[in-house]
């Protein structure tokens, strides 16, 4: 049956950021290295590109505002003109804070949704949960895997380059769990 | 026809209560209309009416009949009183429901007698209005007349007849009355309240016809009987003075009420008032002096106010004599030494000085020969006071009270008919009227509650309003007025003439019948009378008097039996005066009145020993400390409350309280003051002690800080008191007539100290540029001008406010938690002297700000501003967050913080306006103008295919109050009165600074002093 | 390289904001070992039942409000607002700290904060939650509450976006939405832990769930590193914004003491005081029932409490400028609003709101009270006592007299506003406590990134 990957578990931090240069520079693409916390310096090693999120959430905030304005603007000019304390339909100094609060609040979805968006979470399921090693990665560990489905993948070689490039403990993984 | 049924349906609904279960049936109301009945049904309805009113027509079975009536309204209108009687606005026939009708009437109150007119919802009377056609009430009213309507439908009325507790027939107080008939009447007694009818005079000389040794007795605990001995001293006879405040340019007060509590006040403030309304800086004003020893309503209004005790009023008088007889009056003065008070002697010149429109009024606490003294002198100075005179049945004569007392311990009395009033609980405490009743065979007691007399009687019939009775009365100057029933009797009770007939003539007659042939026969004698009658039913009064004024020559009036009642060091003088509230304490169930915050005082659901600041200081009391006072070896105790402006020797006790009776509203609320009040000591005695005890009593007044008085806290004394001071000359904008003369601008001065940065207009401060968008220049723009020149504080613009906007009753808890609901407050402050301090009076509604403070905090947008300029509340939008109460600068919002409607007795439910809607718990409510009177007069306009006109809308404040100090109208129409009003110099924003532009504004104050006599100068210049 | 060196450097390197030998093995079970015991401590247990109590008097109290109207309260005419008021600013006060310490000082990269933002962050959930409650609950008809979301209707009825009472509606919702977010974001990587280290399956199931499947994977600690970054970046304005807007339930007024343009600047920095005091009695209780000296250390504690002292002395600053402008402003009604306060009835809250609020806070300036553990922890509740008292202050005095003398009145709280007030720290407590038992009560992630060799230059090169 199909393996999912690969994996192999490094020292520390910089252990792993050596690793992630090597395996870059190998030419691996679906690769991934796991750690308890975000390491700094990981990115350029894995050479990602910078994160689009940004985008989506500057998006959101802007609907939200807009919404925001518009929602007052619209209640008060059209729907249900009122004369309150004779103050003009067209109060936009009292419509600012709800703008900006709807603002925050649309970009702050716009942020949450959007990280679970691009991280293809929630999946509960997934092989590296095969690993019962690998469950340290949340703790104390630092794991290096590569997919089957990478162009340059070869169950040997990449073994043997991870071993290389000091991984311990390797694992292969397959797709679909088998007592 | 919905209508109807919506309003009526629960009045029959049956509830719980056996009790309200029964009445619920005896109402004079149609069941719904739910069984519409065939003509015929209408023609037997016919023939009933031809029978007299206790036909034996079953009440259910009446109540289709009307049904059947107003289903085929048109033919002839809801015979509600089976006999006609004519509608005041439109005589035209047939009810439209919804639209009110309005009857003339007359409120008897005693022996004075007030035009009013009765609104009528679908044949219902909810609202008194005063009867501009009645020389009396001129259209306005007071505080009684107004809350009269909640003692209509006062739930805890006695029901039919008792004897002995059991429930007997009419028909058997007819067989006991003819057995007194068939006997010589002998040890037969009659004790009547004051009454001016006609009728009851004619009945009084039958009477004296049938029983020859009967005994005929009139008595009220508050009455005149000084006042009339007298003029019977001055003049040689009885008579009624009626005093034309419209001519009179000084008028001297000597401790009279004429403004509050003493008789005929509508008409006295009227035309006081009518000569305090300034045009113009030119314009000129009466004067008024008052010497009194505690703060009435009169001495609030006074232009120069003397505190003097009750016993030291005779030795003022001697002064005032002797000063006027330096100045050519013919006064025997020998005895009188001279203190040369300035007071007196600027008053006595100015009396001279004004010769022929100057009068001098002497308070009910005057002895005989004190008020002959004045009528001497008014004789003198040409007072503008008509004499008229007055019959015997009319007036309390507590000789003849003496006398049946007497009788009744001989045991000489068999059989006592009290008609009214309630002895047991107001004769003079020496009497022991209770025990001596104990030595009567029979007693009748007619009256509306089961009272303390009743409970000693044996018989007790229940006595009818008189919205449900025929009757007549008499102003003083002789008009005779009709009453006419509004509403069928609701609890079978009767009046006093229903109880007299058969005891006269030994057998019944129609009420109705024997009053209209009396009227016919002596009263309008007119060849066709028909006419004559329905229009006096129309108008309310008989437009020829039956009296004449009579001229009088005053005999010389002896000094020397004006002697001071001397209180010695450490003793006070208790002085007895009738409540503003309970009067004496007839009106003990009425809810309204019980909350009513008093003039000056601002007390409700109590009355308490009004002391002085300095009394209060030397005994170490507080507010609503219990005192003990003994009088005469009688002792009673009561909280006290501290009065500026009351003199240091008196005490003022309040009497109408502390009754004992089947009132759930007024059973043991406050103190009763009569176990104090000896037939030696009737209006006031001196030489009382008091001890000060341990204990607190919460006393519930809406109005904490008189201004004057520190709240003791610490650090805090008299932070509050100070402030207060300072804001007065900017709250109540004041100045004398000679101020305003030198600065007629005066009103301005006390803005710009205020405004931020001189130079700029309130509106530079506005965030919103271009300015708002909304043109108050179009259409009608509702306004109001309330001139606190001729305001006297007599607090009927707020009870007629309560009555039209059914403005629920809190209780005394409430009130001390501060959540009294009134839309109209009565402020009072007090300046200058505490012991005689300069009142500012000021009523204070929503303003209905233009730029309103409320409105926009609102986060349910539930008030809001409508085209006309009016600030609306609309209560099913309401979530009741009390921002807008809290932004209220005027803090004129009132809140639910209960349901607190959600126990009123289906009766009691009847007398709300079904114009108003009822609001519920946790609603936000104010002043709306009286939009319900906005929307009825302009569909009325238009129904007319006319423009509405100044006048049209009248708001229940201003209709009621008597000084026609309030204005209401459309500020676009130029020549409307509040247009007017709004373009006098005198004219104020309360509060204006704050840039609210409120559509209420005031007319400053003036106070027309006497140079002489100015204390302090330039009271609102600076 | 050895553990030793490593253990060496992290004492010297982390500034003691760690203690004693600690290493990503040591951090993880620690922290992770709390919400594993068998068993609750039983101070816990007893806290626990204590604020279970106090929420079933809410609840009754509730009941009863409901059902008489808001009538059973103190508040009257003048004083239309009363203790919900005064508790639903004190509540959102304290709710600050969180998003404070999370998101600026995340943004300063103050990694101090690590170790008690989480620890905020919950604290700031459970005081809005509380705080939430009151707006709803004090109107006159608390069943038309939902009258306040602009919800479409048959009848065209919007609220009123004029009304600072919807701006504050509208914030605080957005502040707690946030903060929710915020806090669950951060929570995503120790749920992971937590799931991994499981011993049931039903643990792991829940946790697994709530994990939403976290795998440690660079790819995801980029979006997810930016994502966090971002919200910092917008709830710290939100953050800032909120008791301004709160603020405005007053300033917006015209009643005197309430209509005062410094009271955003000067809410904020008392909302910060407030909610530093509450993390800091937290805090110090937490470190000494489940002995966490070494993570919630000394330094930590300074630190706070010198933020303490800059916001209490920004607040005292504030009351003196009010002072000073009421007189300057020749304003008769705001400067009498104010000698009122001082000197009037109520002069004994003025004074305690003073003691409280600004001499207080003046003992930090010297180290050793700031270092004082008992002293911190007395000094944190009196920091919260004296904000209530500056709510009550604001609200109260400024309404018990303000423009007619004639409509003053005194006001006093009945049982029922002390049952609900008391009611809601049950509520409070009982979510915080919850918390403490099933979630990790620091950021374990945050918190590794505090030792040296998490960083991947550290070391030998």
């Amino acid at each position: 049956m199909k393996t999912y990957g690969i994996i192999a578990k490094f020292d520390d931090p910089s252990a792993l950021v050596h690793a992630a240069e090597q395996i870059k520079d190998a030419g691996f693409k679906n690769f991934d290295c796991h750690s308890p916390f975000p390491v700094h310096g990981l990115d350029d090693a894995m050479g990602l590109k910078r994160s689009k999120l940004g985008y989506v959430i500057g998006v959101c905030g802007l609907i939200g505002a807009l919404f925001g304005f518009g929602l007052q603007t619209w209640v008060h000019l059209s729907e249900y003109p009122m004369n309150i304390s004779g103050k003009p339909f067209f109060a936009y100094p009292a419509y600012f804070i709800i703008t900006f609060e709807l603002m925050v609040l649309f970009s702050a979805f716009g942020a949450v949704f959007g990280m679970m968006y691009f991280n293809k979470i929630p999946r509960l399921h997934h092989p590296l949960f095969y690993s019962e090693k690998f469950s340290s990665v949340t703790s104390d560990a630092f794991y290096v895997s590569i997919e089957s489905s990478d162009p340059k993948y070869d169950e040997k070689e990449v073994e043997d380059f991870l071993k290389k490039i000091g991984g311990k403990d390797i694992e292969i993984l397959k797709d679909e769990y088998e007592e | 026809m919905s209508q109807i049924k919506n309003k009526n349906q629960g009045f029959v609904k049956t509830n719980h209560n056996g009790e309200e279960k029964v009445n619920s049936h005896q109402f004079g109301y149609w069941k719904g209309l739910k069984d519409i009945s065939s003509t015929d049904d209408y023609d037997k309805y016919l023939k009933q009416s031809e029978h007299h009113e206790d036909s034996n027509v079953s009440r259910r079975n009446f109540l289709s009949l009307v049904a059947a009536s107003v289903a085929l309204a048109g033919l002839e209108g809801c015979k509600k009183p089976v006999q006609k009687i004519i509608p005041y606005v439109d005589a035209e026939i047939g009810t439209i429901p919804g639209i009110p009708k309005y009857y003339a009437s007359t409120m008897p109150f005693q022996n004075n007698a007030i035009g009013v007119l009765i609104e009528n919802h679908d044949e219902r009377p909810v609202k008194v209005e005063g009867n501009e056609k009645h020389p009396t009430s001129l259209g306005k009213s007071n505080t009684f007349s107004q809350a009269t309507v909640l003692d209509m439908y006062d739930p805890d009325r006695a029901r039919g007849l008792k004897l002995d507790g059991k429930k007997v027939a009419w028909s058997d107080y007819v067989k006991y009355a003819k057995s007194i008939y068939d006997s010589n009447g002998e040890g037969l007694a009659v004790l009547l309240q004051e009454s001016s009818s006609p009728t009851l005079n004619v009945l009084r000389d039958n009477f004296a016809k049938t029983y020859p040794n009967a005994d005929w007795v009139v008595y009220d605990p508050i009455n005149n009987e000084n006042l009339y001995l007298g003029i019977k001293k001055a003049f040689g006879k009885k008579m009624q003075p009626y005093n034309r405040l419209e001519n009179a340019q000084t008028i001297l007060s000597i401790g009279s009420d004429f403004l509050g509590c003493d008789d005929n006040n509508i008409y006295h403030t009227k035309k006081f008032a009518q000569n305090r309304k300034l045009e113009n800086e030119n314009s000129t004003m009466n004067r008024l002096y008052v010497v009194e020893s505690s703060m009435t309503l009169t001495g609030a209004n006074a232009d120069h106010r003397l505190n003097v005790s009750v016993g030291e009023f005779n030795s003022v008088l001697k002064e005032l004599c002797s000063e006027l007889k330096k100045l050519g009056l013919k006064t025997d003065a020998r005895s009188v030494k001279t203190s040369n008070n300035l007071w007196i002697k600027t008053v006595a010149e100015e009396l001279i000085k004004n010769k022929g429109n100057c009068i001098i009024l002497g308070g009910n606490h005057l002895s005989a020969e004190a008020h002959a003294v004045i009528a001497m002198l008014n004789n003198q100075l040409v007072a503008p006071i008509d004499y008229y005179p007055l019959t015997k049945s009319h007036v309390t004569s507590s000789k003849d009270l003496g006398v049946l007392c007497k009788k009744m311990e001989k045991g000489a009395v068999k059989n006592l008919i009290i008609l009214g009033g309630n002895p047991v609980y107001n004769t003079s405490a020496d009497l022991e009227f209770a025990t001596l009743m104990k030595n009567v065979e029979n007693i009748v007691h007619l009256s509306n509650i089961y009272d303390e007399t009743s409970k000693h009687s044996n018989w007790h019939i229940a006595e009818s309003h008189f919205f449900e009775t025929w009757g007549d009365a008499m102003t003083y100057d002789g008009y005779p007025s009709v009453i006419q029933p509004q509403i069928r009797p609701l609890f079978q009770s009767k009046s006093v003439i229903e109880i007299l007939i058969p005891l006269v003539y030994g057998k019944e007659k129609r009420s109705y019948d024997f009053i209209k042939d009396i009227w016919k026969r002596k009263i309008a004698k007119q060849s066709n009378f028909e006419n004559t009658w329905n229009k006096i039913l129309h108008n309310g009064i008989y437009n020829k008097a039956l009296l004449k004024a009579q001229g009088v020559r005053s005999r010389n009036v002896s000094l020397l039996s004006l002697t001071d009642q001397k209180t010695k060091e450490n003793q006070f003088e208790v002085v007895f005066v009738a409540s503003s509230s309970m009067y004496d304490g007839r009106y003990a169930n009425n809810g309204w009145l019980q909350e009513l915050p008093k003039p000056i005082t601002h007390l409700t659901w109590d009355n308490a020993a009004l002391i002085s600041m300095s009394v209060a200081k030397q005994l170490n009391v507080k507010n609503g400390q219990m005192l003990e006072i003994t009088l005469n070896k009688k002792t009673v105790k009561i909280p006290a409350w501290i009065v500026p402006g009351q003199n240091k020797k008196t005490i003022t006790l309040e009497l109408g309280y502390g009754r004992d009776f089947n009132g759930r509203v007024g059973h043991g609320v406050g103190f009763n003051m009569y176990p104090l009040r000896t037939t030696k000591s009737m209006r006031y005695g001196s030489g009382a002690t008091v001890k000060v005890l341990k204990e607190k009593y919460p006393l519930a007044g809406t109005q904490d800080h008189y201004g004057l008085e520190s709240d003791d806290l610490a650090l805090s004394k008299s932070l509050s008191a100070d402030e207060t001071q300072n804001r007065i000359p900017e709250l109540v904008r004041q100045a004398t007539l000679d101020e305003y003369k030198d600065h007629p601008d005066f009103v301005k001065h006390a803005v710009e100290k205020h405004l931020p940065d001189k130079g700029r207009e309130l509106k530079d401060y506005s965030m919103y540029n271009p300015e708002p968008e909304y043109d108050y220049s179009k259409g009608h723009q509702w306004g109001m001008s309330i001139d606190l020149t001729s305001c006297t504080g007599c607090n009927a613009c707020s009870i007629a406010c309560q009555s039209e906007n059914n403005i629920p009753v809190v209780g005394k808890q409430q009130v001390l938690n501060g959540r009294e609901m009134h839309w109209i407050r009565i402020d009072n402050y007090f300046s200058g002297d505490p012991d005689n301090p300069e009142v500012s009076t000021q009523s204070v509604a929503c303003v209905h700000c233009e730029l309103a403070p409320c409105e926009t905090v609102c986060p349910v947008a539930a008030t809001t501003h409508s085209t006309d300029g009016v600030n609306q509340m609309a209560y099913n939008r309401c979530v009741g967050t009390r921002y807008c109460a809290n932004n209220c600068p005027y803090k004129v919002r009132k809140f639910n913080f209960y349901n607190f409607t959600k126990d009123t007795p289906e009766v009691v439910q009847m007398a709300m306006n079904p114009d108003v809607s009822m609001r519920s718990r946790g609603v936000m409510e104010k002043c709306t103008y009286c939009y319900q009177r906005v929307s009825e007069a302009r569909i009325k306009a238009s129904n007319e295919r006319r423009e509405l006109v100044d006048g049209d809308i009248k708001t229940a404040c201003q209709q009621s109050c008597p000084a026609g100090a309030i204005v209401f109208g459309d500020i676009n129409d130029s020549q409307s009165e509040v247009s007017k009003a709004k373009r006098r110099n005198r004219d104020y924003a309360l509060l204006g600074q704050l840039g609210t532009s409120p559509r209420t504004t005031y007319l400053a104050k003036i106070r027309n002093q006497n140079p002489k006599l100015i204390t302090n100068h330039a009271r609102a210049l600076h | 390289m050895s553990e030793a060196v490593i253990k060496s450097r992290a004492q010297k390197n982390s500034e003691e904001l760690l203690l004693g030998d600690q290493t990503f093995t040591t951090i993880t079970n620690d922290i992770s070992g709390i919400p594993e015991q068998k068993k609750a401590p039983i101070q816990w247990k007893l806290a626990f039942a204590l604020a279970l109590s106090l929420v079933s008097v809410f609840v009754g109290a509730l009941g009863y409000l409901i059902w008489e109207g808001v009538g059973i309260w103190g508040v009257n005419a003048p004083i239309g607002w009363g203790w919900a008021i005064i508790n639903f600013v004190w509540w959102v006060g304290i709710g600050h700290a969180g998003t404070l310490i999370s998101a600026i000082l995340h943004l300063f990269r103050q990694n101090w904060r690590n170790s008690i933002n989480r620890f905020a962050e919950t604290m700031t959930l459970f005081a809005v939650i509380c705080a939430l409650i009151f707006p709803g609950i004090h109107i006159g008809r608390i069943w038309l509450a939902y009258w306040f979301f602009p919800v479409p209707n048959q009848m065209a009825m919007w609220p009123n976006f004029r009304s600072p009472l919807i701006w504050d509606f509208f914030a605080v919702f957005t502040y707690f939405t946030v903060s929710l977010l915020f806090w669950y974001t951060g929570l995503i990587p120790d749920l992971a832990t937590l799931r991994d280290r499981a011993k049931t399956k039903l643990r792991k199931k829940i946790y697994g769930f709530f994990a939403l499947g976290w795998r440690g994977g660079n790819r995801q600690w980029q979006h997810y590193e930016l994502a966090y970054l971002v919200l910092a970046g917008i709830a710290t304005p939100l953050v800032l914004s909120v008791h301004s807007v709160v603020s405005s339930d007053f300033a917006v007024s015209i009643i005197p003491g309430w209509h005062t343009t410094i009271f955003p600047p000067y809410f904020v920095a008392g909302a910060i005081y407030s909610g530093f005091g509450m993390v800091m009695t937290l805090v110090i209780a937490a470190r000494s029932i489940y002995n966490l000296k070494h993570i919630f250390t000394i330094s930590h504690l300074d630190k706070m409490a010198q933020i303490m002292l800059l916001t209490g002395s920004i607040v005292g600053y504030s009351y003196v400028m009010e002072f000073f402008i009421a007189w300057y402003s020749g304003n008769p009604y705001e400067s009498y609003a104010f000698i009122n306060r001082a000197l009037g009835p109520y002069w004994w809250a003025y004074w305690t709101m003073i003691s409280c609020n600004v001499i207080l806070p003046q003992f930090f300036w010297f180290k050793r009270f700031r270092t004082h553990v008992p002293f911190l922890f007395i000094a944190s509740i009196l920091v919260n006592i004296g904000m209530w008292f500056e709510r009550f202050v604001i609200v109260v005095i400024s309404l018990h007299r303000d423009y007619m003398p004639s409509a003053w009145a005194m006001y006093s709280p009945t049982i029922w506003d002390i049952a609900i007030y008391l009611g809601t720290f049950g509520i409070f407590f009982t979510g915080f406590l919850l918390f403490l038992r099933f979630l990790p009560m620091v950021s374990m992630t945050e918190i590794k990134l505090v030792l040296p060799e998490s960083n991947p230059q550290h070391g030998d090169h």
